[in-house]
């Protein structure tokens, strides 16, 4: 059945088609929108940032500031070290704001309508494999850079590879905690990749099957793609800023003390 | 054959991933039932608890296309 949708709406591929070639580069569609999200999101934020030299308090500064703030109170809230938060904040953040734009750039009409010779100018730029990985390995080398910067290069070895003859049970954790390293990157980008290239074949399917009534439930779906967007870059950031706290001295002890507050 | 195995592919994680947003809900209500009171902290919880369940059946289906229509 997918064949016949494949051919009856825009077609599903997995891989990002190549539009031109810089030199020997080639460039995808997957990167036009991309740096098209780039552009809004640079836009946006530096006008931001002029508006906030200059006092104003517009709507759409508070929108931004009540972002800022809370996003910096959860990041706070899940390192416990506020020194450590404030350096990791712009990265954790500025991925958040990138997949936002980009997920709900992503899901606009134009994409995959517009065409090219054949192939389509736009796709969204998670649906790229390529895209998320590579994101997916800066966050974990982040993770691993804080790691070391705060156990030293050796403790940070030592987190994985304990003497078998000391402590068994704890040795063979080890040797699982070098392979949930890469696990878990691998299932950081395959999770928002499945997201957003899911939502796209959902939409696909959905338009195809209610065929006459697609302006009836097509919306509701576009809702929740907007939601699904939405929710996936928060988790991206969320489980940036948690890998990076899994690496630092005492995190989990934190975690238990302010736990033990609670309770 | 193929088509029973791009099936089962969804199929099999999605009804896992089913009985993960089961308990999902189940301990969200239930928690809020206690603590009606923290009903906000629970919800954002909550949808960050499905969101992650959600994932698996998505990497799911994403695994099934892949096999159907990267060969």
């Amino acid at each position: 059945m997918l064949t016949t949708i494949a051919s009856a709406t825009p077609t599903v591929s997995v891989a990002p088609e190549t539009l031109f070639h810089i030199g020997s580069m080639p460039v995808t569609n997957s990167q036009m929108l991309g740096t098209l999200g780039v552009l809004i999101l640079l836009t946006i934020m530096f006008g931001a940032v002029r508006a906030v030299r200059k006092g104003s308090r517009s709507r759409l500064m508070h929108l931004m500031l009540w972002a800022f703030e809370s996003l910096y109170d959860t990041t706070v809230e899940v390192i416990g070290d506020k020194a450590v938060a404030r350096k990791v904040m712009p990265l954790s953040v500025t991925l958040l704001f990138f997949f936002l734009i980009n997920n709900w750039l992503g899901i606009l009409p134009f994409v995959g309508a517009v065409k090219y010779h054949g192939t389509e100018v736009f796709r969204g730029a998670a649906a790229d494999m390529n895209m998320t990985f590579a994101l997916a390995i800066i966050s974990m080398t982040t993770a691993q850079v804080w790691a070391i910067r705060k156990h030293g290069f050796l403790g940070n070895i030592r987190r994985y590879l304990i003497s078998p003859l000391k402590d068994p049970l704890h040795s063979f954790e080890g040797v699982l905690e070098i392979v949930a390293e890469f696990s878990r990157t691998l299932a950081l980008s395959l999770r928002i990749f499945g997201n957003v290239f899911g939502g796209e074949v959902l939409l696909a399917v959905i338009a195809y099957l209610s065929s006459y009534a697609a302006s009836l439930s097509l919306p509701l779906f576009y809702v929740l793609e907007l939601f699904v967007g939405a929710v996936q870059a928060y988790v991206f950031f969320m489980l940036t800023v948690a890998f990076i706290s899994l690496g630092l001295p005492n995190g989990e002890d934190a975690h238990a003390d302010a736990a033990a507050d609670k309770a | 054959m193929e088509s029973l195995a791009f099936g089962l592919t969804y199929a099999i994680a999605a009804a896992g991933c089913g009985i993960g947003l089961g308990l999902v809900g189940l301990g969200a209500v239930q928690a809020a039932g206690r603590n009606p009171e923290a009903l906000g902290k629970i919800r954002t919880l909550m949808i960050l608890a499905m969101s992650f369940v959600d994932a698996l059946a998505i990497i799911g289906l994403v695994v099934a296309l892949i096999v159907k229509f990267l060969k």
